[in-house]
């Protein structure tokens, strides 16, 4: 029996087509994983489903019945609700208040705050939940904040569950945890969505696999049980993973950037420990981990945004500190992990937002004075360069697609001479031929002997990209190799804490690899 | 292309505000066009009232260009009156107290002591607003009551003309006014001056790296800083920069006007101010010519009431609604739609109603 | 009435306005608005009352169209704010601006002078009640006006809205994260309407107190920055009613002692400073111990 039947959704955004012409179905009781690469299409069909969107065409129907879901309230009338990947709680708010607002049980013209903690302390104790519905939001950790998300779906009576990305910020007991609650869920006749583009999770619990693919509908009648990841992996991806994009280093050099023992704690809370990796010319150096081990502290302290507890950061023998503009002054280039708010300034023209950092330099002031004409041919030879498509350079940086956004931050950081170039997720959300492009441009600046240092929460990209990697898990290194030592899964143990190189083979490999 | 899209929607707001403004008038009783036709013709209607138009912009066009410079890094410096009375009043002390000075430095002198003042209060309101974390508005507009009432103080106290009946301070020296444009107005080198500081802030913004700061700082100080543009110097300076122009204005509506420091004189033009940078779009040149327009409905308007019982105090609603318009263009958009949408339904019906005209000579 | 009484009474008279004016940026602020029209809120109910009892001789009907009159300008605030996402400063600077102009001209064109309007009847001191007889407060209750009884009133039952109703409860979650709001099905725009529509008519029964019980006239400015006092002491007691009305009595204390030692030798302009300062400290403070909603200003669609 289909809960939900999704027939024939189109969503157009501008500039892309989300999603296009895809058939979707869930049975009663059914636990279905629907994966897919970044952004192809998962998150806005179902927040399609859940009445954030609106498709452009198509139909959604209920039990067979045909429904109209135009607002959140009607899909959570319907039993469906949403857990998203950024959690929508108020911190300042109590657990009990997150769950029941919106749906609160009265009594007269008041909240019945007595009802409700009743049945919130109801659902708590039945999924043993170590949780006191009077604390307060701020106080709890994210595998607690996502058990209020799920406590607030349960509290709707849900029928239908979606989760998003749920296991992205778990450590990997609480990810073993969240899928024996799934599966009581599902014995409880809950149906359940799990937005993902783990494998691994999905080959566990799901009773059936929908493959998106850049908005399209891959296949959506996949049993684990008749697959198995590497053919998952070749539906999400369109292609074997091809080992032979990589363009390993020709030439790599001396050692160019060199940190030594970067420590940082922030709040209290150790971000990262004794941090220490050399990269030589000519190489790649990949950060792997999953978002939130420190790599966002360890791209601060590389580019000057933070101060560092201790530790050193040397570049070709001198030693770099001071704030962002000294980094720069002094050889280090960058590309910003969140482009729109760290990268561009949306509501100014392209010349304004390619000279970001190198407005002292010579060819675009002197004397305290811009140089309009130079700035301008600078701007247009970024354009042609990296082939970012737009009318002219004096439009806003507001009206680029995404993949013309991150090509030109990135003919920002490379038209200019530097030694380093520090990259946090170059192709986060970017098509695919705007990702080779940019990839190529990567390799293209290693091989004039250039360092680079990439972070990415994508292990394919990091594998792919780069000559070594590291993995960063709680702020440590935990591995350190080259990517053909090692198979991914392998390297996933790593970033998940599994498993840990022992220090001493690590510095060993550290000092191999330089004195290679 | 923007810049045209801007100065359209510049010019349908002002449009729409007089419309607007013009209902209020018709239902109140009078004939909205008689009053128009009477600001316009009071306005232009000799060489005085054009003197007046300038020297009623001069003030405006200072708080109009001191809202306009802070508001491009994102500060909205509701405070720019409390700068105002602040150069007002260094300005009525250095003029009054300064002696043996040559016409030309007592004139420069008593202007910069009175920006200085102004930059003072700048930044001694982006001080609290760095290192207590407050919101700036509240500041300023606290500092605006308290300035009030500081010179208030002083003219009703301590700096009190010597047997002057009302609350004021001495007159200033003849060697610290401003040179009059026009014998017997108050149209002084004022406007020039303010005119000036529009084209020297316009260059700023634009041609220099100090200028490409703060424009990125305002658009997006976290990418800003990614890069090495420390915001909260920029705020530092913008805020101080902003209160030197204010309290020039402040100043110069001493030295051009007023001739001393008196209770109340100078309330008022800091919020006008708001409405100068607005209709402006907060462009520097801009202010030039939106102060000049404000001096004209002000101008009018004067002469209006001296001739009539018409309430002049619709030119305050004037501003305010176009405020109102230019913070919101999708409403002038709406509208613009609404017309477009007519008047391109009507337009293929052109050569239908071109036949009867043809027709005309027979009959 | 001895010296303490009248102290404590006056400073309860000079409070009315700002209790009143905190509990509406209180709403305001709550829904993740930035409550910086008040002023011009209180001065439209001001006007607006006065206009009223003017042409009616009523009081009730004057209070209604006091609050009617802030309810209708502050929708220009959530207009603005709302569904055109300009900043809530700018926009409260509008309203504010646009109260005192259409005050101005509406008050020229109905009573042809500048800045006043003539007197008329305006509320009366309870003191011929049963009141004055209650032991310790008696006097300083019967030196009040009814308004005051009505300003604590609407502090105790905006208390139980914000925080006991359902409504209270989606408005506040609209403050802190209107994205999350927006998906449990809240309707963050008109929840942010709704706010901003109590406030100015809240803040325009400050104004009728204002002009119809403090004064029996309509001064020009007579609101006197008590918007943007109210905005700061709403933001001190963490946008509660209750703690903001306490906190507004001291500021009425200060407005107090300003009338108080006008007459005597010290510079009147100085006492005058004084609630300006305080209110200027508080801001200057308040970081530190109360924050307001996170969502400040934020739009669920951001």
């Amino acid at each position: 029996m289909q809960i939900i039947a999704m027939q024939n959704i189109c969503k157009t955004f501008p500039g892309t087509k989300a999603v296009d012409h895809v058939n979707f179905s869930l049975g009663e009781g059914e636990i279905i994983s629907l994966l897919g690469e970044n952004g192809a299409g998962k998150t806005t069909l179902m927040n399609i489903l859940y009445g954030i969107h609106q498709p452009d065409e198509g139909e959604i129907f209920f039990r067979g019945e045909r429904v109209q879901i135009k607002r959140p309230t009607d899909a959570i009338d319907l039993g469906i609700c949403m857990v998203h990947q950024h959690f929508m709680l108020a911190p300042a708010f109590s657990i009990l208040d997150n769950i029941i607002v919106g749906y609160e049980p009265k009594r007269g013209m008041f909240v019945d705050r007595r009802k409700a903690l009743k049945e919130v302390q109801a659902l708590i104790d039945r999924f043993g939940f170590q949780l006191n519905p009077c604390t307060k939001v701020s106080e709890l950790s994210v595998g607690e904040q996502q058990r209020v998300e799920i406590l607030k779906a349960l509290y709707r009576n849900a029928k239908v569950l979606i989760l998003d990305e749920p296991t992205a910020v778990l450590a990997p007991k609480e990810v073993d945890d969240l899928l024996k609650m799934l599966q009581s869920l599902r014995a409880g006749g809950t149906s359940i969505v799990i937005i993902t583009h783990k494998l691994k999770e999905t080959m566990t619990i799901a009773d059936r696999i929908v493959v998106l693919r850049s908005g399209k509908l891959i296949c959506d009648d996949v049993r684990p049980a008749n697959t198995n990841e590497s053919e998952l992996a070749r539906l999400m991806i369109g292609r074997e993973i091809n080992m032979d994009t990589r363009r390993p280093s020709k030439c790599a050099g001396d050692v160019a950037l060199c940190v030594r023992n970067l420590s940082l704690t922030e709040n209290g809370i150790c971000k990262l420990r004794n941090i220490s990796f050399s990269i030589r010319k000519g190489e790649i150096l990949g950060v792997a981990g999953v978002e939130g081990n420190g790599q966002t502290q360890l791209l601060e302290a590389l580019t000057g945004l933070t101060q560092v507890d201790a530790g050193e950061i040397i570049l070709n023998d001198k030693r770099i500190s001071g704030d962002a503009y000294s980094f720069i002054q002094n050889g280090f280039a960058h590309v910003p992990e969140d482009r729109t708010t760290m990268g561009l300034m949306l509501n100014l023209p392209l010349t304004d937002n390619a000279i970001l950092g190198h407005h002292t330099q010579p060819f675009a002031s002197r004397k305290g004075l811009l140089r309009k004409q130079e700035i301008t041919a600078f701007t247009n030879h970024c354009i042609e360069k990296f082939q970012v498509k737009t009318p002219n350079c004096s439009v806003l940086a507001r009206a680029l697609s995404g993949g013309n956004q991150q090509k030109l931050i990135m003919a920002r950081a490379l038209m200019v001479e530097s030694e380093v170039l520090v990259v946090a997720q170059p192709v986060r959300g970017i098509d695919v031929s705007a990702t080779e492009y940019i990839h190529d441009q990567i390799f293209n600046y290693r091989d004039k002997g250039k360092s680079v240092l990439l972070v990415s929460a994508d292990l394919d990209e990091v594998y792919q990209m780069s000559d070594r990697l590291v993995v960063l898990y709680n702020g440590e290194i935990t591995l350190e190799c080259k990517p053909s030592d090692y198979a991914k899964e392998e390297i996933g143990c790593y970033m998940l804490g599994v498993r840990k190189q022992c220090p001493s083979k690590n510095e060993e490999d550290g000092a191999a690899a330089v004195q290679k | 292309m923007r810049a045209l899209n801007k100065f359209k929607i510049s010019v349908l707001s002002l449009f729409a505000a007089l419309v607007i403004v013009a209902i209020v008038i018709w239902i109140s009783g009078y004939s909205p066009f008689d009053i128009y036709a009477r600001i316009f013709k009071g306005a232009f209607g000799s060489k005085m009232s054009i003197a007046l138009i300038f020297s009623e912009a001069t003030p405006l066009m200072f708080s109009g260009l001191a809202f306009a410079i802070a508001f491009k890094a994102r500060i909205i410096n509701v405070g720019v009156e409390s700068q105002m009375i602040m150069g007002a009043l260094v300005g009525a002390i250095a003029g009054a107290y300064i002696h043996g000075l040559p016409h030309m430095a007592h004139v420069t002198l008593t202007l910069l002591l009175a920006g200085m003042s102004g930059m003072l209060i700048g930044f001694f309101i982006c001080f609290l607003k760095v290192r207590f974390h407050a919101q700036e508005v509240v500041i300023c507009i606290m500092m605006n009551s308290i300035l009030l009432y500081v010179g208030s103080y002083l003219a009703n106290g301590p700096l009190k003309a010597v047997g002057a009946g009302v609350a004021q301070t001495e007159t200033i020296l003849e060697t610290a006014k401003l040179t009059k444009l026009i014998p017997k107005s108050q149209l002084t080198t004022g406007f020039l001056i303010g005119a000036a500081i529009a084209i020297a802030l316009a260059f700023i913004l634009e041609r220099t790296v100090l200028g490409y700061k703060i424009r990125v700082a305002g658009n997006n100080r976290i990418a800003g800083e990614t890069y090495g543009i420390q915001a909260t110097k920029l705020y530092y300076i913008t805020f101080m920069l902003s209160g030197f122009i204010a309290a020039i204005g402040g100043s110069v509506l001493t030295q051009g006007v007023i001739m001393r420091f008196s209770d109340g004189a100078v309330s008022g033009y800091g919020f006008r101010g708001i409405s100068v940078a607005a209709l402006a779009m907060y462009n520097p040149l801009g202010v030039i010519f939106s102060s000049t327009l404000f001096g004209i409905l002000n101008a009018g308007s004067q002469a209006v009431n001296r001739t009539t019982t018409i309430p002049y105090e619709f030119v305050d609603v004037i501003q305010v609604m176009v405020v109102v318009f230019i913070s919101a263009p999708q409403i002038i958009q709406a509208v613009e739609k609404f017309f477009g949408d007519r008047l391109k339904k009507a337009l293929p019906k052109r050569p239908a109603a071109a036949k009867p005209d043809q027709e005309l000579p027979r009959a | 009435m001895n010296t303490a009484e009248i102290i404590i009474s006056a400073t309860l008279r000079m409070s009315v306005p700002i209790v009143l004016g905190s509990t509406a940026a209180s709403f305001s602020t709550k829904a993740g608005v930035v409550s910086f029209g008040c002023e011009g809120m209180m001065a439209t109910g001001a006007f607006c009352g006065a206009l009223a009892v003017y042409y009616s001789n009523n009081l009730l009907l004057g209070v209604l169209c006091a609050v009617l009159g802030g309810a209708l300008i502050s929708l220009l605030h959530a207009f603005l704010h709302v569904s055109n996402k300009v900043n809530g400063t700018l926009s409260g600077v509008s309203v504010n601006m646009l109260g005192t102009a259409a005050s101005a001209l509406v008050l020229k064109i109905v009573w042809k002078t500048a800045g006043f309007s003539p007197e008329y009847r305006s509320f009366v001191k309870l003191s011929d009640g049963g009141l004055a007889k209650i032991p310790w407060i008696g006097p300083i209750l019967a030196d009040q006006n009814i308004l005051f009884f009505v300003a604590i009133g609407i502090v105790l039952v905006s208390w139980v809205i914000l925080f006991k109703t359902p409504f209270g409860l989606r408005l506040r979650m609209v403050g802190e994260n209107p994205v999350a709001a927006n998906t449990v099905g809240i309707h963050t725009s008109a929840m942010k309407y709704a706010g901003v529509i109590i406030c100015g008519a809240i803040c325009g029964l400050a104004g009728a107190y204002l002009s119809l019980a403090r004064m029996n006239r309509f001064v020009l400015d007579m609101t006197g920055g008590r918007g943007y006092v109210s905005m700061v002491i709403a933001d001190l007691g963490g946008a509660n009613p209750l703690i903001a009305g306490a906190a507004s009595l001291l500021f009425g204390f200060f407005d107090c002692l300003q009338s108080i030692f006008q007459s005597v030798d010290t510079p009147s302009q100085f006492w005058m400073i004084m609630p300006y300062m305080f209110a200027l400290c508080v801001a200057l403070v308040n970081n530190k111990f109360a924050h307001g909603p996170a969502g400040m200003g934020k739009h669920f669609d951001d």
